[in-house]
């Protein structure tokens, strides 16, 4: 069946990432906090996320964008025990969106046990492994933990 | 940009005159044979032969390319006679594929044409697999761990938070759409449940339990659309009038958006109701996008229903029920026939016609006049859905 040979021979090509990824994200090598990134747009202004080829405003579309660091700390927009959950994550994990203050909502888990995260909580970004890419090695990207 | 009103142009009347669904379960036939039957059945229901049929479109989702050619073969139609477009809009796909069929005619281009939806996904699903990510795919939502009823559930807690809706809410919905499916011969789950059963089946991301998540099913469903001079040549009373076909893309946004509104949903719906010319409180049935309990109450206010924050009153007092003030998920909607995703758009389309035409027998909508369809596909990051479509039928 067509789709499903397709599949097969994308996962021969595929590239094992073990860092995701460094166009949205930032782990600075001089040991200072990790933070994501945004994108703007040098001819109109505008913010994008994640990274685009083309300002992604119809009437600009210029291809100079920039990476600009978005705030470390955000709110919980919401947040969901889940038990059964995607491929390649441990359950339970909690899982939601955190909204910074530069307008940008971002996907995420979050470093702590089921029932403990609540919508309009302060949450602050760190690295950590979110998963196992299919060698079985870490895939290192963001998550949110609680401001102490 | 302003959104034009599909159909300010110059258009003439379309109207359903044959339909068909199959019944929705883990099916044998595979998505040829299905689409192939309820080709079949819309055809023969009309009343045509199949040589009067001048234009087709399939929408499937996942069987792969020629979807349309490989089912029309099964009737001995794939040929010069016939030409034949493959439609995906993921979900949305068999509403989008009668959507096309639809125009063709109220446009003038055919007098008729048949649009089907047909998916078989048991047969091609390996146990235990879900669709896989693609690593190379940019979508920080699928990298992050973002699983369906997780990303519905995380909207039922926004919407919790936000309101004084409660998970027995949720269970309600299951409960009263169950209902509707036990009358239903067509139904994949005909066993009612009560509220306990579903707060106490397994947890899937809390407050969505299992019983409260749409299963994976197969299923086709088919109209043949035709135009008012066909109606009449033929002799049809009482036929089934498509007062308006809408679809659209959704609106990308990352930014801080209210997720308890459903944005695609609310803009097809403010322009179905321009171009019917109808609003929500004369519609009789309304078969929605139930894929989670969620999604009914909150569609009852992106579709005008209700207010915004009601959905789950307007639950309470009855008004989604029998005997209330309109009828949703008669058929028992994806919450009871699972969702055969390209086959669902044509199956709620096909079992609205057979509603208006009170061939639905115990799950009957009495007096049912007017008909609203609402399937969503997608999506694509950053938007609620990739696609709405939304049918108004009338009698």
């Amino acid at each position: 069946m067509a789709g499903k040979e397709k599949g097969k021979k994308e996962k021969k090509k595929v590239e094992e990432i073990t860092f995701y990824n460094k166009d949205i994200f930032e782990v600075p090598e001089d040991g200072s906090p990790p933070f994501i990134k945004a994108w703007k747009c040098n001819q109109c202004g505008r913010l994008w996320f994640p990274r685009t080829k083309y300002c992604t405003n119809p009437e600009c579309w210029s291809e100079d964008l920039v990476p600009v660091p978005l705030s470390r700390i955000g709110k919980i927009y919401t947040c969901i025990d889940i038990y059964i959950g995607a491929p390649g994550f441990k359950t339970p994990y909690v899982w939601g969106y955190v909204d910074l203050p530069e307008g940008i909502r971002v996907p995420t888990t979050f470093a702590g046990e089921v029932k403990s995260f609540e919508i309009g909580d302060e949450v602050e970004v760190i690295a950590a492994p979110i998963r196992k890419n299919n060698s079985g090695e870490d895939i290192i990207s963001w998550k949110f933990k609680k401001v102490s | 940009m302003m959104l034009k009103i599909q159909g300010d142009v110059n258009m003439r009347d379309a109207y359903i005159i044959g339909g068909y669904a199959t019944e929705t379960g883990k099916l044998k036939d595979d998505f040829n044979l299905l689409g192939a039957r309820a080709a079949k059945g819309a055809i023969e229901d009309a009343g045509v032969k199949a040589k009067d049929i001048e234009r087709a479109y399939v929408g499937n989702a996942f069987n792969g390319n020629a979807v349309g050619q490989s089912v029309f073969a099964v009737l001995g139609m794939c040929g010069e006679n016939l030409p034949i477009t493959n439609v995906e809009g993921y979900c949305s796909s068999g509403g989008l594929a009668i959507h096309h069929a639809i125009d063709d005619v109220r446009y003038g281009k055919h007098e008729i044409t048949i649009g089907v939806g047909a998916e078989n996904l048991t047969l091609h699903r390996g146990t235990g697999t879900a669709f896989a990510i693609n690593f190379n795919d940019p979508n920080p939502e699928g990298m992050h761990g973002m699983p369906m009823p997780g990303k519905y559930g995380s909207r039922a807690r926004v919407y919790m938070n936000e309101t004084d809706c409660t998970k027995e809410d949720l269970a309600d919905v299951v409960v009263r759409v169950r209902r509707n499916a036990a009358k239903n011969p067509r139904a994949w789950m005909r066993n009612p449940v009560t509220r306990e059963e579903v707060l106490a089946s397994r947890m899937i991301a809390d407050p969505i339990t299992l019983l409260m998540c749409c299963g994976i099913t197969d299923a086709a469903g088919a109209v043949v659309i035709a135009s008012e001079d066909v109606v009449k040549r033929l002799g049809i009373s009482k036929p089934v009038k498509v007062a308006a076909s809408v679809m659209i893309s959704g609106p990308v946004d990352v930014g801080h958006v209210d997720s308890t509104g459903d944005d695609i949903t609310e803009l097809a719906a403010d322009i179905l109701y321009k171009e019917a010319g109808i609003g929500p409180e004369d519609v009789d049935l309304c078969e929605i996008h139930d894929a989670f309990a969620i999604c009914e109450l909150l569609y009852y206010e992106a579709l005008g229903f209700c207010k915004k924050g009601e959905g789950f009153i307007y639950q309470r007092e009855g008004k989604s029920d029998h005997g209330g003030e309109c009828v949703f998920s008669p058929r028992g909607g994806l919450l009871a026939n699972g969702h055969p995703v390209g086959g669902t758009g044509a199956l709620q389309i096909a079992e609205s016609y057979y509603q208006l035409k009170g061939r639905c027998g115990d799950y009957q909508v009495d007096n049912a006049k007017v008909a609203l369809a609402h399937v969503t596909g997608g999506g694509i990051y950053g938007a609620e859905h990739a696609v709405a479509t939304l049918h108004m039928l009338t009698v």
